[in-house]
Order: structure tokens, then C-alpha cells, then sequence
């Protein structure tokens, strides 16, 4: 309560402006000098992670947060876009730049298949639909093996090429990955003040009274499913080639618990809270090696702990830009 | 003669529950058609089988001569059916202002593409929006709490900010489910002229469910009084009140004088809200 008044203030107060403009001056700087800061693999891996989970956790957020759908399955989105970016590269020499968007389609072509029967199911029916539907595409991973290699999985994804140059150690993954965050972040900035995030947002809090204004709450189900799996699927790609490999077990249920404890813990319907969420979530594994086999009861802990002091997260709703689409048309002379 | 809306033979069960009877009525279109009758009678629920939130048993609906009774809500809003809830249900995540856009045709038309595009015309387009949002919270007088969280208002400017809504996705028909209930006395005399306003100036017809007698015969060009799921009256607000039926139905004979409003003086105004407390 007291920290939301604290940043009232704040934020009302004349020194906000600046002070935003120079924490985005200087963490925007960090991040882009980091490689020259420090060459260390692991800090960079760490970096290249968080990044990842970022763009996850960001397009999940889009789902759970903004259309309301408890959705257990962005992993497989994530998958399908690794194995059809991977197959691509491997089978037909596809570049990874067209691979990736090839990925990216193929998730959002599974989205909309999953979404179109099942969106009309409420909360529960919804969430063990996707958790099958999860288990389901991994375990065609598993299964198919003429195309995906069964459980041995798709060694030797190549890297990708630019402007003649391939892409060796983990720099030239660690800007990419920058660079696919920030187009992220934009896309989900500008749908999320827009009319469609207004309807969503207005279809997770009470469908009746979005349909009692003319919003039709499959339609924006849909569309926040398809949106998000297309943005899983082409990080997905990036994955499979930054790792050089793909098999059925980095796409478990667990992972896609993961990705949505991001978004709870961080702050549902929040993209700056999705950062942060992913950002807490990968590190705290990483911190706390020693005690890897207790990391789901520490995230059970992690969870009630937040429940009870935070329950719409780090970052959430309430830190919202009040009437953010009125501020899209600032600059529109009258005429 | 054709009407904006016409309601034939209207049936509707829940269960053994039987909500609505064979009702039929009309509204003509550039009047303000009133709906009364004591509480459970089916006024929420007939306005519920209008806006199409359920399907009737029996009967139809149409809307300027079309039938619209299978159709889902929002294509009935698309078609310029706007209604408000007797149980208030704005949106409290989101600002006063933003429980206006969603609401608004060319917010909640926006696509992919130009949203992410922001060109020239899209914004324009996203200007008149703001403007025309901006014009209905002068209307309803809630110009300076735009900014504000929707269900931080006080109880009447909610009811306020729910016809704003309503008005957002620019009607031809108004439904109003008891814009008055929980108003005193000040509020409702503007709530009054708010209803005209918006029934002469902005051209809108308007059918609304309300307890307050004074209101309703204040307000209102026509009556229609239901009673168990059944019409037993329909008539003027000078015919209504002396109507046997309705006296004998409704009312009750020995408040009747007090809810006709003859004699509205404050103690009887919370005599009566009492009574409708003790009815509830
Ligand atoms: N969804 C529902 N399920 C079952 N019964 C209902 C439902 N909605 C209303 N009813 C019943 O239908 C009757 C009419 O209710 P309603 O239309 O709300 O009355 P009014 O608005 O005139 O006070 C009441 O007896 C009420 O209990
Ligand atoms: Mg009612």
C-alpha cells in the first residue's frame, strides 16, 4: 500500500521524467556495452536467459494477464517454433532469418488451431485443455522420430549468417537476443494501450459486461493466443540455434509453470512486471545451485510468501499508465 | 406502423421458475417507455432476453423489423442496443475514462496492424474517439475524475459512469435498469434531466426499469407494468396510477399514495425506500 503511494508521488512529482529518462539511459548503455564490460560466457549465458525468458514471459503476459486465459502450454508454442526453425535449417538449408519467422508461424498456426474449439471453455477446462495439449506436441517430439529424432533430438542446428558473417560464442546471440526483447517490448507496448488491449483487459474482468459493450470475447481470446504463440515460436527458433540443439525434453509442462510463475510473481497484466518476473526467476536458480532440488518448493514458498504481501505482484497492474491511449495521440495536430 | 422494437409473446422458464409470460409490447421509438412492476416481476430478466444474455423459451424480439432473437449480445450492441446493470458492472482495473473507450465502436474496432503501425489516420481516428469519450464525461459531469479508478466513484456516479458506457457505443436504444436505485434525492432531479437530455438532444429512445414512482411518472411518455412475468397494465403516466390492477398488484392499496408521489416529502421518500429494502 505504502510503496504504491511512494510511487505516486513520485510520479506526479517534476523530477520523474528525468529520472526514468537517465535509468533508461544508463541500463539501455549497460546492456549494450555489457559484452565489452565483462567477456565472462557465464554472465553472458545468464544475460542471453533472462532475455529469452523475457520474450516468454512478455507474450504469455498477453494471455494471462491482458485476456485472463490460464494458458499451460506456452512451451510447446515455444517447441514448435524450435523444431520447425531447427528442421528447416537442418533438412532444407533454410537461412535461420527466414527459419525464425517460419517458426513463428507454425506457433501461431498451432495457436489458433488450439484456440479456435477450446477458447470457449472457462478457467479450469481451459487450463487442463492447454496442459494436454502441451504434453501432446511433446510427445510428438518424442514419438515421430523419422522427422524429429524421437528422444536422441536434432543435434547441429546451424548458426545464423549475417551479411556473410556466422554467428560464434555468445555476443553476437547476446545482441540478437536484445534486439528481439526490444521489438517484443514494442509490440506488446502498442497492442496493450490499444483498443484490443482495452478489450481484453475488459474480457478478463467480466465477459458479460464486454459483450453488453459490442466486444466479442472469443475474438480477442484468439487473437492474444495466436499473438502470443507466434512470439514463443520465433524466440523458439533463436533457442534452437543459440543452443545448437533441440530435444523433447527442454519442452516440459514445468517450463511452461515456469514461464506463468513469471507472469504471477512478476505482476499479470504488466509488461515491466514480466521482465521482472523472468528476471528473478532465472537468476534464483542460478543464486541457489546448491539447493536445486528444493527449487519448486522454494517457488511454492516464493508464491504464498507473495500472495499474502503482493498478491498482484512485483510490478503490477497498479503501476499502470493511467489512460495510456489517450497519450498515443499527444502529437496529432488539430486540422 | 413500424416500431423500433417489439416484443411478441415473450416466455421465459428458469427451471419451474416461470420468469416471463406471454408479454408483448412495443416501443415506439422517440419516447421514453418505462418498465415497472414490483421486485422479481422479470424486469431484469426481460432485459436480459433483449440484450440477448438469455434466449427466450418462447416468443421473439425484433428490432426495427428484424429478429434479432437468436442473435448474441454483441451483435445486438452492434445493431444499437446499449444497456446499463442494475447491478453496476464497470471495469475497476481501469480508469473512468478508459471504461468509456473500450465501450466506444472505433476503440474497440482497432486492429493489429494499425495499432502497431500508429499511422496518421489511425490516430485520427484514435483522436475523435478520445473526443467523443471526453464529450459524454461532460454529459454526465465526470469530466474530472478521467483519471481516476471507475469503482473509486461514489455510488450514483457510478450508476452515472455506467450510462456513459452505454452511451459510448453509440445506441439507438437505451436500456436503463434502475439508473436511480441507491440516488438521493438531488441526484435523481438530475439523473431526470440527464435521461431527457439524452432522449431529445442526443436522439437516443430509451426503455428503463425503475422502482421510484415520482421518477417514473416524472420521467416517462408510457408505462408498461409487469407482475409475475406478465403485463397487466400498460397506459400513460396519468392512466397508471389509477389502474385497479396495478394498485392491487404492485403497490399494494395502502402505500399507493406514497409511491405516486403526490406526496413526496423527504420522510416519505425514506418511508419508501424502506419499504423497498423490506420487499428485497
Ligand atoms: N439467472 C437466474 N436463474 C434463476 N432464476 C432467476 C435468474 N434471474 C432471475 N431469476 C428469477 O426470476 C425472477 C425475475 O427476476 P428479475 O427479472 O431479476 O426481477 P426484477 O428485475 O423485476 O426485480 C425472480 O424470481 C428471480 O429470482
Ligand atoms: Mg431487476
Amino acid at each position: 500500500m505504502k510503496l504504491t503511494s511512494l510511487w505516486s508521488t513520485f510520479r506526479a512529482s517534476r523530477n520523474f521524467k528525468w529520472v526514468v529518462l537517465a535509468a533508461i539511459v544508463i541500463s539501455g548503455s549497460l546492456l549494450l556495452l555489457l559484452p565489452f564490460i565483462t567477456s565472462n560466457t557465464y554472465v553472458l549465458h545468464i544475460m542471453i536467459s533472462i532475455g529469452l525468458y523475457s520474450v516468454l514471459a512478455l507474450s504469455l503476459n498477453l494471455v494471462t494477464g491482458f485476456a485472463g486465459q490460464l494458458s499451460f502450454c506456452h512451451i510447446a508454442f515455444y517447441g514448435i517454433g524450435a523444431y520447425t526453425g531447427a528442421l528447416l535449417m537442418l533438412r532444407l538449408n533454410v537461412s535461420f532469418w527466414i527459419a525464425m519467422f517460419a517458426g513463428a508461424f507454425m506457433a501461431a498456426i498451432f495457436g489458433f488451431l488450439l484456440g479456435l474449439p477450446t477458447l470457449r471453455l472457462r478457467g479450469d477446462y481451459l487450463a487442463i485443455v492447454t496442459l494436454g495439449f502441451g504434453e501432446i506436441v511433446r510427445l510428438v517430439f518424442v514419438n515421430e522420430s523419422w522427422l524429429t529424432r524421437g528422444p536422441l533430438g536434432l543435434p547441429g542446428v546451424p548458426a545464423p549468417v549475417l551479411f556473410g558473417y556466422r554467428f560464434s560464442g555468445r555476443v553476437p546471440y547476446y545482441y540478437l537476443i536484445l534486439v528481439v526483447f526490444l521489438i517484443t517490448w514494442f509490440i506488446m507496448r502498442r497492442l496493450t494501450v490499444s483498443g484490443i488491449g482495452l478489450a481484453m483487459l475488459s474480457v478478463k474482468s467480466d465477459e458479460i459486461a464486454a459483450e453488453s459493450v459490442g466486444i466479442r470475447p472469443v475474438k480477442y481470446k484468439l487473437m492474444a493466443f495466436v499473438i502470443s504463440a507466434a512470439i514463443a515460436g520465433w524466440v523458439g527458433t533463436f533457442y534452437a540455434s543459440y543452443i545448437a540443439f533441440v530435444s523433447p525434453d527442454t519442452f516440459m509442462y514445468t517450463d511452461s509453470i515456469t514461464v506463468l510463475a513469471m507472469v504471477i510473481l512478476g505482476g499479470l497484466g504488466s509488461l515491466p512486471g514480466a521482465v521482472v518476473g523472468a528476471t528473478v526467476l532465472t537468476l534464483i536458480p542460478e543464486l541457489l545451485r546448491a539447493i536445486n532440488e528444493y527449487r519448486m518448493v522454494l517457488y511454492g514458498l516464493l508464491m504464498i510468501v507473495m500472495m499474502i504481501f503482493r498478491p498482484d505482484g512485483f510490478w503490477g497492474m497498479r503501476y499502470r499508465v493511467k489512460n495510456a491511449y489517450k497519450k498515443t495521440i499527444r502529437r496529432v495536430k488539430d486540422d | 406502423m413500424t416500431n423500433l422494437l417489439r416484443i411478441e409473446q415473450a416466455t421465459l422458464y428458469f427451471g419451474g421458475l416461470r420468469a416471463l409470460y406471454d408479454v408483448t409490447f412495443e416501443h415506439r421509438g422517440d419516447e421514453i417507455l418505462a418498465l415497472i412492476g414490483p421486485n422479481g416481476a422479470g424486469k431484469t430478466t426481460l432485459f436480459n432476453s433483449i440484450t440477448g444474455m438469455y434466449k427466450l423459451d418462447g416468443g421473439r424480439i425484433i428490432f426495427q423489423e428484424k429478429d434479432i432473437s437468436n442473435m448474441r449480445p454483441y451483435e445486438r450492441v452492434h445493431l444499437g442496443i446499449a444497456r446499463t446493470f442494475q447491478n453496476i458492472r464497470l471495469y475497476s482495473e481501469l480508469t473512468v475514462l478508459e471504461n468509456l473507450l473500450l465501450a466506444h465502436p472505433g476503440c474497440n474496432r482497432e486492429t493489429i496492424w494499425g495499432s502497431l503501425l500508429l499511422g496518421k489516420n489511425f490516430r485520427r481516428n484514435r483522436k475523435k474517439v478520445v473526443e467523443d469519450c471526453e464529450a459524454i464525461l461532460e454529459l454526465i459531469g465526470l469530466s474530472d475524475q478521467a483519471t481516476q479508478s471507475a469503482t473509486s466513484l461514489p455510488y450514483g456516479k457510478q450508476r452515472l459512469l455506467e450510462i456513459g458506457r452505454a452511451l459510448a457505443t453509440d445506441p439507438v436504444l437505451l436500456l436503463l435498469d434502475e439508473p436511480g436505485a441507491g440516488m438521493n434525492t438531488v441526484e435523481k432531479a438530475e439523473l431526470t434531466s440527464l435521461i431527457k437530455t439524452i432522449a431529445k438532444d442526443r436522439k437516443r429512445h430509451i426503455l428503463l426499469i425503475e422502482h421510484d414512482m415520482k421518477f417514473v411518472l416524472n420521467i416517462s411518455d408510457r408505462i408498461i407494468v409487469l407482475d409475475h412475468g406478465e403485463k397487466i397494465a400498460e397506459g400513460s403516466p396519468e392512466e397508471i396510477p389509477k389502474n385497479e390492477d396495478v394498485v392491487e398488484a404492485y403497490l399494494g392499496k395502502q402505500n399507493f399514495e406514497l409511491y405516486s408521489g403526490h406526496d413526496a416529502s423527504p420522510a416519505n421518500l425514506d418511508n419508501e425506500k424502506s419499504i423497498a429494502e423490506e420487499i428485497k
